[in-house]
């Protein structure tokens, strides 16, 4: 996007300098800019040329405007054409008073020569060309022929499509040449005030915190820009057939960009889901260098209120449990937090480890890639839970979030019937998940994937003993654990793992193995660290 | 002790220091003094010159900070005139001017932009005027003798405060924006008036009948509540004692 502000802005600049140097006539094979301006002694020059030019249909009356502050004024604008086809940037303004003339402005382009008028791109070609420039989910509007003055060296002009085209977080006009196919020009339509302040927000629970908005015209937008990867909160407002269009085409407007009238922010989910990206990525970057999902400072899309909790009653149980009761990572830095239905869970993005968790899936997507499925499934969702624990904890001890501090619960802010959390890495069983690996389940059907959710809590658990210290409840084995005062290496070592060592089909004996190797690289072969996570791992039973 | 009974013991405490009878002036001067124009330079001691306590508002959060200059040894300029009305007791007036401009020391505590409580201190410097005009007008008593005159005084005064006051801070930041760095600091000038007191003492070392030298001891104060628009800078205190010496007149 910043990209795209600079193109305009270059554009703008070069048409700046182009109308400031049409007093230096070019030869006249060229086809350059003549600023025209009609007041006073050269009024009747351009009165009669202008009249010429809209007998010979080399100008074309585009549309009149009533002076609001004369009357009786008004202002015809009158487009260049060449050969019936418009001459971008070719433009008059008459101003009329009644059927008098009373001053002409604007820039007309002489002479216009074109090498061919017989287009050998299709509008369909060219169309696809621009969307294709724009980025995946574009969409192209209609491909109008039309005349790019100053676009071909010397001969001047050549023949273009001009297109709009909607993408995920651009519109820009494309001007491709009809000829070649090659894009003549691309400017964003968004004008961008990029004016970031910091507001104030009430989260899900009643929270109160910082949120970093960006101003414009009308208000405030939910859009991070003081980070150095944008983070946007949409708001579908529970509208299906937003929601419905945004699944189909993957498609999402600024018009989808969470507002606030001033910079108090109330909706609880749009705060929340802004806020906790803002720190997941923060707690990435302090504790791991990490720019982002990707390393690169990918921007975060997330969308709340897919669904509205008021219609959950109205939908079948797996769109509730999928739309509703669920957030979900939907990959490229798409997230979407469901709004709960309200006696099962909250709203999802009020737990801080929800939104890290799903963040996180983000990271393994730009890493290891473990296939959601079977073991490796369930390495990636515990890869997820592993970091949301290690961020809340990293985040929550200086103060900050929800109201029930850091701990090695999973959602247990949202959840709202017993167990009072989604999944727990201190005591697995307590869940109903299992703490020792021949409790695995799933594995090889479709149920869950394979038992993704379900089987995470071996590997969280063997990080949970590897830091806190404890007893596996079934081989009766005690870790000491590092301490957790000294948390952040086993963050370290299991960051390091599943994000550098391990491949997309790793087992838990794979990330076992790549733990161990990750010990070994920060901390010596012969260190507890390496100690603690080998004697983890032999009491969840993964050897 | 009565207040009535001061100038009195004054006098008494002045000729026991002097050695000379405070009764000189009883005694026959030939000729009693009708006004004395004096004119002083010298220093104000620990001048109060800027303790500026405030608080702005950044990221959401209070952000208090402290605007600091020493106390410390003004030069000041001085010059009146007191009148005689009756025997040894006369009125006066004079005006003294203070000017100083110094780097004042500013300490800010800046909100983290997107936690609460974890705020950021930056230190940095600003330079900040600070100048005091008075009017003191006063009751004196002039104690005679053959070679020093004492003249005590004492009365209301008259401040007018002009004083830098820091109004905003700058600062540099970046992501994780976990530090800052002061850039500068925002100064206004306010000007205020207030009423405060001076009391002293005015020696005159009498060489001849009119020209003469002396030395001037005096310790004014009045108390400022300052502000600028809507920022509480706190209560400043002005004046404080000022010691110097100059050219005497008699009259």
């Amino acid at each position: 996007m910043r990209v795209s502000r600079t193109i305009a802005l270059c554009t703008l600049a070069a048409a700046v300098l182009v109308v400031a140097t049409s007093a230096q006539q070019p030869p006249a094979a060229m086809a350059r800019p003549v600023g025209v301006v009609g007041m006073d002694q050269t009024l009747a020059t351009w009165e009669d040329r202008v009249a010429t030019m809209l007998r010979d249909g080399q100008l074309d009356l585009a549309r009149v405007q009533n002076d609001t502050l004369i009357t009786g004024r008004t202002h015809e604008r009158l487009s260049q054409r060449h050969e019936g086809l418009p001459v971008v940037g070719g433009e008059l303004v008459r101003q009329m008073d009644g059927g008098r003339v009373v001053s002409v402005f604007g820039q007309i382009f002489e002479p216009v020569s074109v090498p061919s008028l017989d287009a050998t791109v299709s509008p369909a070609d060219a169309a696809t060309i621009a969307e294709r420039d724009l980025g995946d989910g574009a969409v192209a509007g209609q491909a109008e022929l039309g005349i790019l003055p100053g676009a071909n060296g010397a001969d001047g002009a050549v023949l273009v499509y001009r297109i709009r085209v909607r993408g995920v977080w651009d519109i820009r006009d494309y001007t491709v040449n009809a000829t070649t196919g090659r894009i003549e020009d691309r400017r964003s339509r968004i004008r961008w005030q990029d004016a970031p302040e910091v507001g104030s927000g009430t989260g899900v629970l009643q929270d109160r915190k910082k949120v970093s908005a960006n101003r414009a015209a009308s208000g405030y937008q939910a859009i991070d820009l003081l980070r150095p990867a944008a983070t946007y909160t949409l708001d579908f407002r529970g509208s299906v057939g937003r929601f419905n269009a945004f699944l189909q085409s993957g498609v999402v407007f600024l018009s989808d960009v969470a507002t606030s009238t001033t910079n108090t922010w109330t909706d609880g989910a749009v705060v929340d889901a802004h806020v906790y990206e803002g720190w997941a990525y923060d707690y990435y970057y302090k504790r791991f260098g990490r720019r982002g999902i990707d390393d690169r400072n990918l921007a975060l899309i997330s969308v709340v209120h897919p669904l509205a909790r008021a219609n959950a009653g109205s939908y079948p149980p797996d769109t509730i449990g999928q739309w509703i009761n669920n957030a979900a990572y939907l990959g490229d830095g798409f997230l979407l937090f469901g709004d709960g239905d309200g006696r099962t869970f909250d709203y999802l993005a009020g737990g801080f480890d929800v939104v890290a968790h799903e963040i996180t899936h983000g990271v393994t997507e730009f890493t290891s890639g473990l296939v959601y499925q079977d073991e490796p499934g369930a390495l990636n969702e515990a890869f997820s839970d592993i970091m949301a624990i290690a961020a809340e904890f990293y985040t929550l001890r200086a103060g900050q979030g929800p109201q029930r501090g850091p701990n090695f619960l999973i959602g247990e802010d949202v959840t709202r019937i017993a167990p009072g959390f989604i999944r727990s890495a201190q005591n697995p069983i307590e869940g109903g998940t299992p703490d020792h690996y021949s409790l695995r389940r799933y594995i090889g059907t479709p149920t869950d994937n394979g038992g993704v959710h379900v089987n995470a809590t071996i590997a969280t658990h063997a990080f949970y003993l590897a830091t806190a210290g404890g007893r596996n409840r079934v081989s009766g084995l005690t870790v000491a654990g590092v301490g957790l005062a000294n948390m952040e290496r086993m963050e370290r070592i299991f960051y390091r793992a599943f994000a550098f060592l391990m491949g997309p089909a790793a087992r838990f004996s794979d990330a076992r193995a790549a733990t161990l190797q990750a010990a070994t690289d920060l901390y010596g072969a012969a260190s507890n660290e390496r100690a603690q996570v080998q004697q983890a791992w032999t009491a969840v039973g993964v050897q | 002790m009565p207040p009535a009974v001061w100038p009195t013991a004054l006098a008494a405490l002045c000729a026991l220091l002097l050695g000379t009878p405070s009764a000189s002036a009883q005694s026959g001067s030939p000729r009693p003094w009708t006004a004395i124009v004096s004119t002083h330079g010298g220093l104000q001691v620990s001048t109060n010159r800027l303790a500026q306590a405030s608080e702005l508002d950044k990221y959401v959060e209070p952000a208090p900070f402290t605007a600091e200059l020493p106390k410390a040894a003004v030069p000041f300029v001085d010059g009146g005139v007191t009148v005689r009305l009756w025997k040894n007791l006369g009125v006066g007036a004079a005006v003294s001017f203070l000017s100083n401009r110094a780097d004042a020391e500013v300490r800010a505590e800046i909100p983290h932009p997107f936690y609460f409580d974890r705020p950021r201190s930056i230190a940095g410097e600003a330079s900040v005027g600070h100048r005091e005009l008075a009017l003191h007008t006063s009751a004196a008593w002039l104690i005679e003798s053959r070679r020093l005159d004492v003249l005590v005084f004492g009365g209301p005064s008259l401040f007018r405060l002009d004083q830098g006051l820091v109004t905003d801070v700058s600062f540099d930041e970046e992501f994780p924006y976990d530090t800052a760095t002061f850039t500068e600091a925002n100064v206004v000038r306010v000007q205020a008036s207030k009423t405060g007191v001076h009391l002293g003492v005015d020696v005159t070392w009498k060489r001849s009948r009119r020209w003469n030298v002396g030395g001037l001891l005096r310790y004014s104060r009045a108390r400022f509540p300052l502000a600028v628009d809507g920022l509480e800078a706190g209560t400043v205190t002005i004046g404080g004692l000022v010691a110097g010496g100059g050219v005497r007149v008699i009259f």
